[in-house]
Order: structure tokens, then C-alpha cells, then sequence
């Protein structure tokens, strides 16, 4: 493997444990440089734990208990908490659900940008407001001399998560990590948010860490795809492959609830049959067997590995793959 | 600019305009009072003595009536709404300023740091402030200086459960999250982006207790505690007030009732920031 295709982010066998329960259970992850992997499942799957756990920001209750994570083959995982905050924002920029929340309101739109670039280092207030400008001016934010002074309450929600992204990106991060970016927004915004998001990746080459439960999202901006599943990855592919044949039932299911256009109208299928079960009343076989329509003795029993099938991009972790094509639609 | 005067009516509706007044007219007599007093508010005068208010002594005019001494009345409590409003404001910038720090810390880093500061917010409130600030000045001794450090030290606490409550709630913030995971500093954190969100809650409790402050002031310059004489202040000068009230009743009545104005007066106004403040969030 050359350097150049060093994997900017390289995950292995990651575990989260809130309370008794391992909320995390084992995920290895793998992105490349400039390429998009959505991580996608839904809610309760533990995608959000995963991301944060990457980054070294999970919640109090929760603990990453075994791992090993990797920023351009160097090890991040046991880094003190000082060298961290360098590496978040710098390295690593951050993208959240909630682009209003995410803002401080009473700091001007430039302040919060300029603050990103001052934790960088030693900036003066003019050269901060000038790049400021030209980022916002970058993330299609609209007369940026004006906007650099308002508030985010004057802002939309869509440019609330511009803003977000202008300061996630300042500095070049090498990796990007977004949880659910567009979901707090409506449907036009959340597709221009995401064709920002793509110009910027191409334009810097940051490999991108998309989550979202939306598969119209992922098909339309991943590269390659990681489903999860009460705590486990269960497949995983390039998104074409993945696609093209499903071979684990969950996401075969979940790929039928892509809305399609039915004539003109736009119709979203129902979502699947029942939930995610609490932590607590996961089963000890396959987690999935209680809502999966090919379930037998042998999956209740016995938990399958994510192993290689399809195509050679292709994993997925279930006995019965050769009957997935029955589900998918 | 349709906007701009409904800002203003809303920061100052018409029906705080009296009220505006009166604390207009305090704060100018207290800054101005040399200029303002009609005469030397220690000039004493034995030939008019407890005068009853308007009487004329060879030219001096006791428009509030004079005291035992013959000092002009008016002058004295012009010159004590100085001390007055000296001693409120410098003991809530004080309070305020101890108990917010330590309040904001307290939520940052709780633990075993934030477990002793609130027990001792809970320690120090459950003692009763004056007698608290009683037995302070008894050790201390008395003087505007000492009044202030005692008010200061007695008040803290009811800023610092503010401070704490809503530092606690903006800890979990995202931008505050954000900003503290990029690297900043406690110190950045809590200066950029906590304290200013605070303000405005923080203000509130400072207004209630400005008024307080002023009472506490005339208390414990009533019990001889507070500012010494001849400092003119309202509460000294009520209590020398009280040995003439069946004499010269406006000895104790003006006093009071500037204090009661100037009370009233704040705690409406510190009713208005708070509507204001809990209507923007
Ligand atoms: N702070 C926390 N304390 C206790 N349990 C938590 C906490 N955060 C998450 N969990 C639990 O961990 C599990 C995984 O949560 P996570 O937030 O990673 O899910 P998610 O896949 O991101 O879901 P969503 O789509 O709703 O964001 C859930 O069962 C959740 O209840
Ligand atoms: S292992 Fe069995 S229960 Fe699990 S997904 Fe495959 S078929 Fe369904
Ligand atoms: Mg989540």
C-alpha cells in the first residue's frame, strides 16, 4: 500500500460500553483520502457513539473500551486530551445535526469563524475577519461582508449549517465527520447542503465521515457505505455494489424505504416493521433475527462475522446472504 | 425606523417613565450632590436647630427642615443618596462579580470543587445576611470600605446559584461543547461564551438586589455599623431621626421616604429587566 492510499481514517475493532451494555460492539471503519463513507442505520444503532468515540468526545455515561483508531497511520487513541483539542478542528472538523444549537448566539457569524482560526493560533482580528469572509463567501453564503456581522438568529437554518461548515473546513481539515448534517433541514436545503459539502471534499481532498439513516442521501454523496446495526457493522461495500445487491436483509429493507417517484408523486414506503430493541434485550444470536423476515433457528442462535461476498468490495454479516435477493425489491 | 422605536418602547414602555425618573434624578443628585446640596451638609448652625421643614434662619432656607444640629436636612440626604447608591452599587458589582466567577466554576468543573462551592452557597444562605453582615462589621469594624467587603461577602451566593444553573445548562450546548473540544481554554470557553450568555440572568439578580443593598446599607448605618458619622447617609441619619420623632418628625420621615422611593423605584425597574430577559429566551 503506497502512502498516497494510506487511509485517512482507520478504525479497528472500536467497543463502547455504556453501563453493562456494549453499545459499540466491535466496528471497524476505513476511509480513504477524498472519499465519502456514509454510515447509515437506524436510530438508537449507535452511529452517533461511533463518531464521537472517533473523535475522543463521548458522552459521560459512555466509555471506549477497546480500539484502535488511526489518523494517517498515527495512532489517536490514547492521545492526552491537550493534543486532541488540536487535532479536533485542525485535523478532524466537526459537523452537528443541529446547525442552530451548534452556534452561540450572541457571537456574530465572523467571531465564531474567527474563533476557529484563533484556537489555531496567533491571528490578528483583521486577517480573521478578511478569511472569514472569504470562507463564508466560499460556503455560498451571499453578500459574506454583510452576513460577517450578523447574529445567527438572522440566519436560516440552512445558512446556520453553512456557517457550520465554513468553520469546519477553515483550516483543511484532513477528515471530516458529520453526523446527520441536513436532517434538521427541509428538503431543498438539505440537497444544496450536500452538493457544498461534495465541491468542498473535492476541492480539499478530505475523506468525510457522513451519518445519516437517509439511503437517498447516502446514494446520492457516498462512495462507500457502512450499515450498522444495534451496535455492529452488518454491511458494508462500495455504495454501487452495496446497491446494485444488497447481501444483508437489514439493508435490503432499509433500501426499500428510499422514497421513489411513483408518476410525479414522490412516495415514501413504510420504514421497517418494528424498531431497534433496547440495549438491554439485544439477542445473543444474529441482533437483527427478531425483525428479519429470513430469520432461522441457526441465526437466533449463533452470531454471524461480517465476512466477504458479492462483489470484492463487498461484507456482510449473515447466514443466509444467498437469500437476501428475495427481500429486495 | 419602525424597529428602533419599538426596541425602545419595549426596553423603556411609557409606564417606567416615572419610575426612570426617579432613579434618573437620584443617580444625578448622587454624582452631582456638592453642586446640587443648597448648603454644606455638615455646615451646623445651633440657631436652627430642628427646624421644621421651609422655615427661613437668617437667609438659609430648611426647605426638608433641619436637624439636631442645625445641618440642612435636603443637603444631608442629597449627599447620602451618594452614599447610598455608592455603597448598593459597589456591593452588587462585588457580590456579583465573586459569586458569578464562582458560580460558573462550580458548574465547570462540579465535582469534589463544585460540591464545596455550593454547600458553602448553602452555608452562607442559610445564615441570615444581617446578622451575618453584623457580625462581620463587629470584627471588621465599621466604615463604608468594610460595608462594602461584608455585603459582598454575605450576597455572593444568590449570583453564584444563578451562575451555576445556567452555566450547567450551557456546558451541554453544542457551541460550548464545540469551542472547549477545538481547544479552548476554560477560561476562552467560559469568557466567550458563557459568561455572555449569563448576562442577561445575572442582571436580573443584580437589579432585585441593588434594592436590597440599599436597605441593608441604612440598616446597618441605622445600628451604627455602616458609614460613620458625619458621613451623611440615610440610614444614620434615621436613626438620629428616631430620637426626635415625636419633636421633628421630618428628621425620620424624609429619610425613609427617599429610601422607600428609591427602593420601589428599583425593584420595578429590576421587575422590567426581567421580563425583558426572560422574554428574549
Ligand atoms: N449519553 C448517553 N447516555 C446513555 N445512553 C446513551 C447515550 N447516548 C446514546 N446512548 C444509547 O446508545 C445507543 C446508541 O446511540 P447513538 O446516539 O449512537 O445512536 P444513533 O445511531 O446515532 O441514533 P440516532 O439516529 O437517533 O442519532 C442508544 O441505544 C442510546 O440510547
Ligand atoms: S443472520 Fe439470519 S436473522 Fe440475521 S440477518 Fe441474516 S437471515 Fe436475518
Ligand atoms: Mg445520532
Amino acid at each position: 500500500m503506497s502512502a498516497a492510499r494510506e487511509p485517512v481514517l482507520d478504525v479497528r475493532n472500536l467497543r463502547v460500553r455504556i453501563g453493562e451494555a456494549d453499545v459499540v460492539d466491535g466496528v471497524d471503519l476505513s476511509i480513504a483520502p477524498g472519499e465519502t463513507l456514509a454510515l447509515v442505520g437506524e436510530s438508537g444503532c449507535g452511529k452517533s457513539l461511533t463518531a464521537l468515540a472517533l473523535i475522543g468526545l463521548l458522552p459521560e455515561a459512555a466509555r471506549r473500551i477497546d480500539g484502535e483508531i488511526r489518523l494517517s497511520g498515527e495512532r489517536i487513541d490514547a492521545l492526552p486530551e491537550r493534543v486532541m483539542n488540536r487535532i479536533r478542528g485542525g485535523r478532524i472538523g466537526m459537523i452537528f445535526q443541529e446547525p442552530v444549537a451548534s452556534l452561540d448566539p450572541l457571537m456574530s457569524v465572523g467571531g465564531q469563524i474567527a474563533e476557529a482560526l484563533a484556537l489555531e493560533g496567533p491571528i490578528t482580528p483583521r486577517e480573521a475577519r478578511e478569511r472569514a469572509i472569504a470562507m463564508l463567501d466560499h460556503v455560498g453564503i451571499t453578500k459574506p461582508e454583510l452576513r460577517v456581522d450578523q447574529y445567527p438568529f438572522e440566519l436560516s437554518g440552512g445558512m446556520c449549517q453553512r456557517v457550520m461548515i465554513a468553520m469546519a473546513m477553515i483550516r483543511r481539515p484532513l477528515l471530516l465527520v458529520a453526523d446527520e448534517p441536513t436532517t434538521a433541514l427541509d428538503v431543498t436545503i438539505q440537497a444544496q447542503i450536500l452538493r457544498l459539502m461534495a465541491d468542498l471534499r473535492a476541492e480539499t481532498g478530505a475523506a468525510v465521515l457522513l451519518i445519516t439513516h437517509d439511503m437517498g442521501v447516502v446514494a446520492e454523496t457516498a462512495e462507500r457505505i457502512a450499515v450498522m446495526y444495534a451496535g455492529r457493522v452488518v454491511e458494508t461495500g462500495r455504495v454501487a455494489d452495496v446497491f446494485a445487491a444488497p447481501r444483508h436483509p437489514y439493508t435490503a429493507l432499509l433500501m426499500r424505504t428510499i422514497p421513489r417517484l411513483e408518476g410525479a408523486r414522490k412516495v415514501a414506503l413504510p420504514a421497517i416493521a418494528g424498531s431497534v430493541p433496547d440495549v438491554a434485550s439485544w439477542p445473543v444470536g444474529c441482533r437483527f433475527a427478531p425483525r428479519c423476515p429470513l430469520a432461522t433457528d441457526r441465526c437466533r442462535a449463533e452470531a454471524p462475522p461480517l465476512a466477504p461476498v458479492g462483489a470484492p468490495s463487498q461484507r456482510a454479516a449473515c447466514w443466509h446472504t444467498d437469500r437476501v435477493s428475495e427481500i429486495a425489491a | 425606523m419602525a424597529s428602533a422605536t419599538s426596541l425602545a418602547r419595549r426596553i423603556a414602555p411609557p409606564r417606567l417613565w416615572p419610575f426612570l425618573a426617579i432613579a434618573a434624578i437620584l443617580v444625578v443628585g448622587a454624582v452631582l450632590a456638592p453642586l446640587i446640596a443648597p448648603y454644606d451638609p455638615n455646615a451646623q448652625n445651633l440657631l436652627g436647630r430642628l427646624r421644621a421643614p421651609g422655615t427661613e434662619v437668617r437667609g438659609v432656607v430648611y426647605w426638608l427642615g433641619s436637624d439636631e444640629l442645625g445641618r440642612d436636612l435636603l443637603s444631608r440626604l442629597i449627599h447620602g443618596a451618594r452614599v447610598s447608591l455608592t455603597v448598593a452599587a459597589l456591593s452588587v458589582v462585588a457580590s456579583g462579580i465573586v459569586g458569578t466567577v464562582l458560580g460558573m466554576i462550580a458548574a465547570w468543573y462540579r465535582g469534589i470543587v463544585g460540591a464545596i462551592i455550593m454547600r458553602l452557597v448553602d452555608i452562607v444562605l442559610s445564615v441570615p445576611a444581617i446578622l451575618l453582615a453584623i457580625i462581620t462589621v463587629a470584627i471588621m469594624g465599621p466604615g463604608l470600605v468594610n460595608v462594602v467587603v461584608v455585603l459582598a461577602f454575605t450576597r455572593w451566593p444568590r449570583y453564584a446559584r444563578v451562575a451555576y444553573g445556567q452555566t450547567l445548562g450551557l456546558a451541554s450546548m453544542p457551541y460550548v461543547r464545540l469551542s472547549r473540544f477545538m481547544g479552548g481554554s476554560t477560561l476562552w470557553v467560559l469568557g466567550r461564551h458563557v459568561l455572555p450568555n449569563i448576562v442577561g440572568p445575572i442582571m436580573v439578580v443584580a437589579t432585585l438586589e441593588f434594592g436590597l443593598m440599599v436597605l441593608f446599607e441604612a440598616g446597618l448605618s441605622f445600628l451604627g455599623l455602616g458609614v460613620q458619622p458625619p458621613t451623611p447617609s440615610w440610614g444614620s441619619i434615621l436613626a438620629t431621626g428616631r430620637n426626635y420623632v415625636t419633636t421633628a418628625w421630618w428628621i425620620a420621615v424624609f429619610p425613609g421616604l427617599f429610601l422607600f422611593l428609591l427602593v420601589l423605584t428599583v425593584n420595578v425597574l429590576g421587575d422590567h429587566v426581567r421580563d425583558v430577559v426572560e422574554g428574549r429566551r
